[in-house]
């Protein structure tokens, strides 16, 4: 006999469910119930406290009864167990239910494919082993061009066999097996033959986008990078649309936005430039399309590409690369 | 590339307002990196394009600003090199392959000679310090020209001819820097009898370098096959004015004009010279419609506009459009590259953005990407967080992991971290969570869906498969509510949710003999459907746990989604289909032998139509206590139907090793 009477009723009193209430029920009054387990001690004792004790067990017992059917019938007309001032503290936190979160690089492409489903595009993968037909030859890329060596690509049997450097060599496939008119966008993981630090890594993500149709021009271009720019970065976001080199377009076009940071003004972002470069764009080349089977005299063409690693960053306020892709980010 | 203003306005008149300068320049396509000084000081630091060797010279920028506010150039003022006395002896080229022309000179130096001041200021703008007269002159018509040139001091030359030659194997070269270099066969070097004297394209050496007591130099320029040229910059790891220039397609005509004019500034009159120069490249021609323009870029140009733009960048444009490409120009080779040179000189600032109309296109789909987002989703909803990992991976940790003969390794790998292609997720996942460890947060799970590589028979193939890993508390202690800890089933649940959440009905088997070197084979399940294994759950072997540093215990599931595509999903069950209210019993059994749960519940139901569910309710000891619902569509059961399937339950158990408790 540890416990005083008080206390078992107690329990029973802050009982907050019917099935709290069944479970004290249980503990107390079933099978194997703790008053059971005292009756069962009773015979332990000297003879002349067995009387006594077997009324106190079964004085306890109907005290604990009584309890119970009082908070039962409490609990089922909804009373609280709490006394006439008494409220519930609704500033107190709930039980966590987990949510999980998305990766902010999966954030992002999903944002983006968003932006670019909405125009009628379609979102496409590819592998990322490669041929270097297709991740070069059919990028208009010249054979003797300085990406396909071996201090760029990564090979895994050189020089046929490499690691993708671009999205660009699903775009060449696109272009391949579907008829114009295209609209695909290529979000994808690519590789190149870098040290990783923390501005650059060996593995980074690249987001593409490609319209082939009759009668496209720059001035299409111009309008949907515009559209996107508005739409991703925000209606303010200003932007220039100017001449850039790269081999697989003609003419080329390099995209810069205002640096957010600085406003033009020029900062460590934005290397005091005042413009931050954020994709590269252009006209296809006449070969690449003729390398894919369309007529690059009927059909014209357009694509862009961006390093997504980069605008992650800066919409999450990271500042290593690697964060992206080791955990340091959770 | 610096552009010191004051230069540059020797060659072009220029506008006032220096910022639309700059602004303009940038929409042609030489961006403005940074500004500095001013006044007389002014610098603009352009960033040019690639394969424009032209431009990396202050001449080539002033022809850009000439066709960009239609100023005329001014001629540069050189001397002709045809009223001096050519020789045979000055040259020998002997890797004729690796080179296009060379041009050597030889003049007297007066020992009075003085660098100029404006040069020199020059020079300092664009970043050269003043070395000696004769080089400072070399790197100014460099930076002049666009194309790089290097004197010798001709005493020094044994033999007085320079020879253009391969290098021999380890063949030493000492800098003018003093690094000595150890060359290959691949390397072309100019020389004397004695040995190199120069990197070609690239460095001079101390041996023949200029003085101030040198008295007679031979000056040369050369153009060499440009990826030779990258090639040993890239393999000595030297990266100098001269290379970075000759690493591009220059202009062959442009050695011979850059000797007459260092002759022209030097003034040291000219005594002999050689050009070597067997194959002068053919001209090329473009047949132009000035209607590409307006067809590619979409705006509207005049024909003489055109014509203008293109003449002032030194295309000669014939009456019917044939286009007569200048030998700087090599970047130009078609139609669409005037389109391009128009449409920039122009303004690309005019081109006016047009909405892109016409047919929608039919869409791709992508049953695999749908796969993914809906997967991503769900684990998302069940409290994973999302990682991305790496896919090259070390191989000596890729092998802790797991051994598979089929793993792909890099043929040129940059770092040793980065060795191999994964073949299993679960190393970049546990990364993950000692990283989380690290920074102190409660037990998580995180989640990945991403490619692993393996060879094939016939080449390589990916797969894209969906795994996680889930370890620690599942919920902290709070002040409401009590802690709680992942276990196997807990972990379990997350997975059967996927499952559910795919409407897919899979069954969990035993691992067993079919190990896996990260999962404890005691512990882990197949996942399957039929005969196809959709992937696997279970806990990480202990020693994996004490391998990676984790606490353990850590659960793992991984799911190949190619395979997940091809099994058809249950239709979803409505309530409807049982209007009528079912007979819930309990029924309790003692297991007797090795019985799996699954083959039990697979029993009661086979023993009716009339049991729509069973559910395992308890579990003590031996003990098991089954839920069974009893439901018929038509009616509500009979107590004597349901005595009747309960006898037929007692029928099917009775040829397993159970004792039903009565």
């Amino acid at each position: 006999m540890t416990k005083s009477p008080h206390d078992y009723t107690k329990d029973v009193k802050n009982a907050r469910s019917l099935k709290e209430l069944e479970k004290l029920r249980l503990l107390f009054l079933g099978r194997k119930g703790k008053i059971n387990q005292l009756l069962k001690k009773i015979p332990e004792l000297p003879a002349n406290q067995r009387k006594s004790a077997g009324r106190e067990v079964n004085k306890l017992k109907g005290e604990i009864e009584k309890a119970l059917k009082k908070q039962e019938s409490k609990l089922k007309k909804g009373l609280t167990t709490m006394s006439g001032d008494e409220w519930m503290d609704v500033t107190m936190p709930g039980q966590p239910a987990r949510q999980g979160q998305l990766h902010p690089t999966t954030i992002v492409i999903n944002e983006i494919n968003k932006i670019f489903e909405r125009i009628g595009f379609s979102v496409v993968e590819g592998p990322e082993i490669e041929t270097d037909k297709y991740n070069f030859e059919r990028t208009n890329l010249p054979h003797d061009h300085p990406a396909r060596d071996l201090w760029d690509t990564l090979y895994l049997k050189y020089p046929e066999i490499l690691l993708r450097t671009h999205t660009s060599s699903v775009e060449a496939r696109v272009l391949e097996k579907y008829r114009p008119p295209i609209r695909a966008v290529i979000p994808g993981i690519c590789y190149r033959a870098e040290t990783p630090n923390p501005s650059n890594n060996a593995v980074f993500f690249q987001y593409q986008g490609v319209v082939v149709d009759r009668a496209v021009k720059m001035s299409h271009l111009k309008w949907i990078l515009n559209y996107f720019i508005e739409e991703f970065f925000g209606a303010q976001t200003k932007s220039r649309f100017r001449n850039k080199y790269y081999p697989e377009v003609e003419p080329g076009v390099g995209v810069d936005i205002e640096c957010v940071f600085c406003q033009r003004k020029g900062c460590s972002v934005c290397k005091s430039r005042g413009f931050v470069e954020m994709l590269g764009a252009g006209m296809h080349h006449p070969q690449m399309l003729e390398m894919a089977g369309i007529d690059h005299r009927r059909y014209s063409g357009f694509h862009w590409g961006m390093g997504l690693d980069r605008i992650v960053m800066a919409r999450f306020g990271i500042d290593d690369i690697r964060s992206l892709y080791n955990g340091d980010i959770t | 590339m610096r552009v010191p203003i004051n230069w540059l306005s020797q060659y072009v008149s220029l506008p006032q307002d220096k910022a639309e300068l700059a602004e303009r320049l940038t929409m042609a396509g030489h961006m403005l990196d940074k500004k500095e000084g001013q006044g007389a000081d002014l610098v603009f630091d352009l960033e040019l394009r690639q394969n424009r060797g032209d431009l990396y010279g202050i001449l080539g920028m002033a022809r850009e600003v000439a066709a960009l506010y239609g100023k005329t150039l001014k001629p540069l003022t050189v001397v002709n090199l045809k009223d001096n006395k050519i020789t045979d002896r000055l040259i020998k080229v002997e890797a004729g392959d690796l080179v296009n022309r060379f041009l050597a000179v030889t003049i007297g130096k007066a020992s009075g000679l003085k660098t100029e001041e404006r040069i020199k200021r020059w020079l300092g703008l664009y970043g050269l310090p003043s070395i000696e007269p004769i080089v400072d002159l070399t790197n100014f018509v460099m930076v002049e020209t666009g194309q790089p040139m290097h004197a010798f001091d001709a005493d020094k030359v044994t033999g007085g001819r320079l020879i253009l030659r391969r290098a021999e194997r380890e063949e030493k070269f000492i800098s003018l820097h003093k690094i000595e270099y150890s060359l290959t066969k691949e390397d072309l070097v100019v020389a004397d009898k004695e040995g190199p004297l120069a990197l070609a394209g690239l460095i001079g050496g101390r041996r023949a370098a200029i003085s101030d007591s040198s008295k007679k130099i031979i000056v040369e320029s050369g153009n060499y096959n440009p990826v030779s040229v990258r090639r040993t910059s890239l393999r000595h790891k030297i990266r100098t004015e001269a290379s970075t220039r000759l690493e591009k397609k220059l202009d062959p005509a442009w050695v011979k004009t850059a000797i007459e004019r260092f002759l022209k500034l030097a003034d040291q009159g000219c005594q002999i010279w050689q050009d070597y120069y067997p194959d002068p490249p053919k001209e090329q021609v473009i047949q132009f419609q000035p209607g590409e323009v307006e067809r590619l870029a979409g705006v509207k140009i005049k024909k003489s506009q055109i014509r203008r733009i293109l003449e002032s960048l030194g295309f000669v444009v014939s009456d019917n459009w044939r286009v007569r490409t200048p030998g700087f120009r090599a970047d130009v080779e078609e139609a669409a590259d005037l389109v391009e040179e128009a449409a920039r000189i122009w303004g690309y600032e005019k081109i006016q953005p047009e909405p892109l109309l016409g047919e929608i296109p039919k869409p791709i789909k992508s049953p695999l990407l749908e796969l993914e987002t809906k997967i991503k989703t769900l684990l998302v909803g069940l409290g994973l967080n999302e990682a991305v990992s790496m896919p090259l991976v070390e191989e000596k940790r890729l092998l802790k992991w797991e051994n598979n003969p089929k793993r792909l390794v890099l043929q040129n790998p940059v770092v040793e971290e980065l060795t191999a292609m994964r073949t299993n997720l679960g190393l970049g996942l546990i990364d993950y969570l000692k990283r989380a460890r690290q920074n102190r947060s409660a037990g998580l799970g995180f989640f990945e869906i991403g490619k692993v590589y393996f060879k094939k028979t016939n080449g390589y193939t990916e797969k894209t498969i969906a795994a996680g890993v889930i370890a620690g508390e599942k919920l902290a202690a709070g002040w409401n509510w009590k802690k709680e800890v992942w276990d196997f089933y807990k972990a379990k649940g997350v997975v059967e949710a996927i499952l559910l959440g795919l409407r897919i009905k899979a069954d969990f088997t035993r691992l067993g003999q079919k190990s896996v070197n990260y999962l404890n084979p005691k512990e882990a399940a197949e996942i399957t459907v039929g005969k196809v294994i959709l992937g696997r759950f279970g806990a990480l072997k202990p020693s994996i746990i004490a391998w990676g540093n984790l606490k353990g215990p850590v659960f793992l599931f991984e799911l190949d989604l190619e395979k997940l595509l091809k099994i058809k999903p249950a239709e979803s069950v409505y309530l409807n289909q049982f209007p009528f209210p079912p007979i819930i019993e309990d029924l309790s059994l003692i297991v007797k032998g090795k019985i799996d749960v699954q083959v039990i519940i697979q029993a009661i139901y086979s023993a009716s139509i009339s049991i729509t569910k069973v559910e395992l309710w308890d579990v003590h000891g031996h003990s098991r206590t089954f839920r069974i619902w009893y439901q018929d569509r038509k009616k509500t059961l009979s107590s004597k139907e349901v005595e009747t399937v309960r006898n037929k339950i007692r029928q099917k158990l009775a040829s397993y090793p159970v004792v039903i408790r009565e």
